[in-house]
């Protein structure tokens, strides 16, 4: 363990860079075996500097061609629109990526020519269909200097906000990708110092207002902040700009900025693929508390404001707290007796945390990788999903050896900086906020009590009964847009063709003649579930094709499937449509909805089936009869319209 | 650290930067000689050596650096 502990810009809560990295990844790419891509990721999950960046992009590059499909890697294209000299951020990001599950293809645009590259429809970027685009602009390359010659101002926004909204226009145009827009630092130097910040025409004026009205326009417009002025502010201006690397080869910051540089934007790609955590899993003794509960007692552990350790962890938890108020789920995981765990929840009153915080509360002797599978089970998500904070290396070293998908920071010997280290890993990023995330954190809860009333009823349909449930239908509208968005672009399970689509593309569906659109929400007597599913169809004719069907997991075996196909045949009747079309389009994640078409009725169309798996159904609509279902219909939406 | 410690930890830096473990260092190698040495490499290579060796070179001295002897005799001089 080093004395000192990694700063910020070397992204500290990865695993330090092993020596024999180079050894690893050269043998991977002269024998890759059938899972090189695991082997890849979790190379990629070590602190890498920029020159093990290149080599993991182009063992990337290498290992497409001859090893094989990447099955654990889910492929994103990136248009990159950048002032800065791309030879480097290209394969941080790609390296970068890696770490997320994302295969990355990046193409560039051609230097100086950014604004051409946006409004020509069969520019490089735009004819390549990119799933975003990456708007990295430099405060030195905007047109920032007023015009005007000697005279004041010297600085001004307005022709730098008009080139960012000119580049988003166009590649909305031309390609309707979102676009990824980066703020802007501010400048290392002040004209005439304190007075800088509130003068019209500096510098730190003018960038000021330009990130102001990124942070207005951006998001309203349906496309996506990447806030790199405050991750200027987070290593520090001193540290974030080097004038050699700008004047030598037109790179925007330090060569050494470029690794959390990189981790810093793809994990809002990885957030736009649905890839971002969902559930913090909590260690207690010396992670929440300071001390071991079941020796020192409630009296010994440290956990009292006034007292330094106490304070640290007391700011973990209140750490934790925010983000289960922003919809983070949150678990409880010690070696501990369940009593005894349970004690300071109870009756400590330094507590930030309260026992009703926690979704589902293991407190055992068992080992913690397979307790972190009962918790991933019993709240309906994927391994994949949780984080665990643990001050035992020890601990966390079984958990990444035994699973590697979940996330476990490391922490140093100070409890200090836990909290800092957990948000700074950027394991929750986000792309949106809506009501649906304020209640999920509640509803992940009463889920596990539903499991609980599971076992207390007699049989599966005397429980749905049991469990009063309200269902709501509407078609797409704009206060669920946000909504219907990142249900669409996160949901990997239940979904039959995982097929993702922008903001603007579920805008335009709102209100497309030649699409039916369906987004459905449950209430029930535990709580409200808001909007659970989603559902796209084309209407040719008498054929309606379903080309997006999916829900989330949480609502599973309620035959809230059976009530949506009820639902759509009975729309499609209504249009005069004979015969419904479901397709099944199989990825890594969705074999759970492989089987959806025939349990519903549908026949299998021989003709739609591929080699890949794919598979056609076809429902006839008028010989349909409705399925069983145990729901009464809601006139209102169960969900509050999406917050802006 | 004496010059015979600055090869030693240049090796490393000119191993890693250029992707190659069997890199030997000598002070004759030459910019020309190396074709990844490019411009983007010689960043590199700059960025590299001022992490291992917590100096800083001028401007001047990055279009200097030519050579592996080069950057022993400047980085003595620094350190």
């Amino acid at each position: 363990m080093s004395a000192k502990s990694a700063p910020f810009r070397d992204l500290p809560w990865l695993p330090r860079l092993s020596p024999d990295f180079r050894d690893r990844l050269r043998a991977l790419v002269s024998q890759p075996g059938n899972d090189w891509d695991l082997q890849l990721r979790q190379l990629a999950g070590q602190a890498f500097g920029v020159n093990q960046a290149i080599a993991l992009a182009s063992a990337l590059e290498r290992l497409r061609g001859s090893g094989g499909k990447p099955r654990s890697l889910v492929p994103f294209r990136l248009g990159l629109v950048s002032d800065s000299t791309t030879d480097f951020v290209k394969p941080l990001l790609i390296a970068s990526a890696l770490r997320y599950g994302i295969a990355l293809e990046i193409i560039g645009a051609n230097f100086g020519q950014l604004m051409q590259e946006a409004i020509d429809p069969a520019s490089g970027i735009n004819a390549s269909k990119p799933d975003a685009i990456l708007i990295a602009r430099d405060p030195r390359a905007l047109p920032l200097r007023a015009a005007g010659g000697a005279d004041w101002p010297a600085y001004d926004a307005e022709a730098a906000i008009a080139e960012i909204a000119a580049l988003r226009a166009g590649f909305r145009r031309n390609c309707g990708a979102t676009c990824l827009v980066q703020t802007i630092p501010a400048p290392a130097s002040l004209l005439f110092g304190s007075l800088d910040a509130a003068t019209a025409g500096t510098l730190r004026g003018a960038i000021a207002s330009l990130n102001a009205r990124l942070q207005q326009d951006v998001p309203r417009e349906g496309d996506v902040l990447i806030d790199v002025e405050w991750l200027a502010q987070r290593v520090g201006l001193e540290e974030w700009y080097d004038e050699r690397h700008w004047y030598l080869s037109r790179l925007g910051c330090a060569q050494q900025m470029l690794p959390i540089y990189a981790d810093f934007v793809v994990r809002t790609i990885a957030a736009l693929r649905g890839k971002s955590r969902k559930c913090l899993v909590l260690d207690l003794d010396n992670t929440l508390w300071g001390g071991v509960i079941g020796d020192d007692g409630l009296e010994g552990i440290s956990l009292d404001p006034g007292d330094a350790k106490g304070e640290a962890f007391r700011a973990v938890q209140t750490a934790a707290a925010d983000l289960r108020r922003r919809g983070i789920v949150l678990a409880v995981c010690s070696k501990n007796e369940d009593a005894t765990a349970r004690l300071p929840f109870r009756s400590h009153p330094g507590m930030v945390l309260k026992e009703t915080d926690i979704a589902v509360f293991l407190a055992n002797w068992e080992d913690k990788a397979t307790n972190l599978e009962r918790i991933a089970r019993s709240l309906d998500i994927g391994v994949d999903a949780l984080v665990l904070l643990d001050d035992n290396p020890v601990e966390r070293e079984q958990v990444r050896q035994a699973l590697p998908q979940v996330a476990v920071p490391e922490l140093g010997a100070d409890p200090s900086s836990y909290a800092s280290t957990l948000l700074a890993a950027g394991y929750f990023e986000s792309v949106a906020f809506t009501s649906e995330d304020l209640a999920r954190a509640e509803q992940y809860r009463s889920n596990a009590d539903r499991v609980q009333a599971l076992e207390g009823a007699r049989s599966l349909d005397d429980f749905l009964r049991s469990l009063q449930m309200e269902i709501h239908f509407a078609p797409f509208r704009l206060d669920n847009r946000k909504r219907i968005t990142q249900l669409i672009n996160k949901t990997n399970q239940f979904n039959v063709t995982t097929r993702r689509y922008t903001e603007q593309q579920v805008a335009a569906l709102e209100s497309s003649p030649e699409h039916f659109t369906l987004q459905v929400s449950l209430r029930d007597k535990f709580g409200d579930n808001g909007m659970i599913a989603v559902v796209i169809c084309a209407k040719r004719g008498a054929e309606w094709d379903i080309d997006s069907w999916l829900m989330s997991c949480r609502v599973l075996n309620r035959r809230v499937e059976q009530a949506i196909c009820n639902r759509i045949v009975a729309e499609a009747r209504r249009a005069g449509a004979r015969k419904l079309i479901g397709s099944y389009i199989p990825t890594e994640r969705n074999g759970l909805v492989r089987d959806l078409f025939q349990g519903l009725g549908f026949v299998a169309d021989e003709a739609g089936a591929t080699p890949e798996g794919s598979m056609r159904w076809l429902l006839d609509v008028e010989q349909f009869e409705p399925l069983e279902v145990f729901f009464t219909e809601s006139a209102v939406a169960a969900a509050e319209p999406a917050t802006a | 650290m004496d010059k015979g410690e600055i090869r030693t930890t240049l090796e490393r830096v000119f191993q890693d930067v250029f992707d190659n473990e069997t890199f030997t260092f000598s002070d004759d190698l030459d910019r020309e000689q190396l074709k990844s040495w490019d411009s983007l490499g010689h960043i590199r290579l700059i960025s590299t050596a001022e992490e291992a060796f917590s100096v800083q070179f001028t401007l001047d001295e990055i279009a200097e650096l030519t050579t592996a002897g080069l950057f022993v005799e400047c980085i003595a001089r620094k350190l």
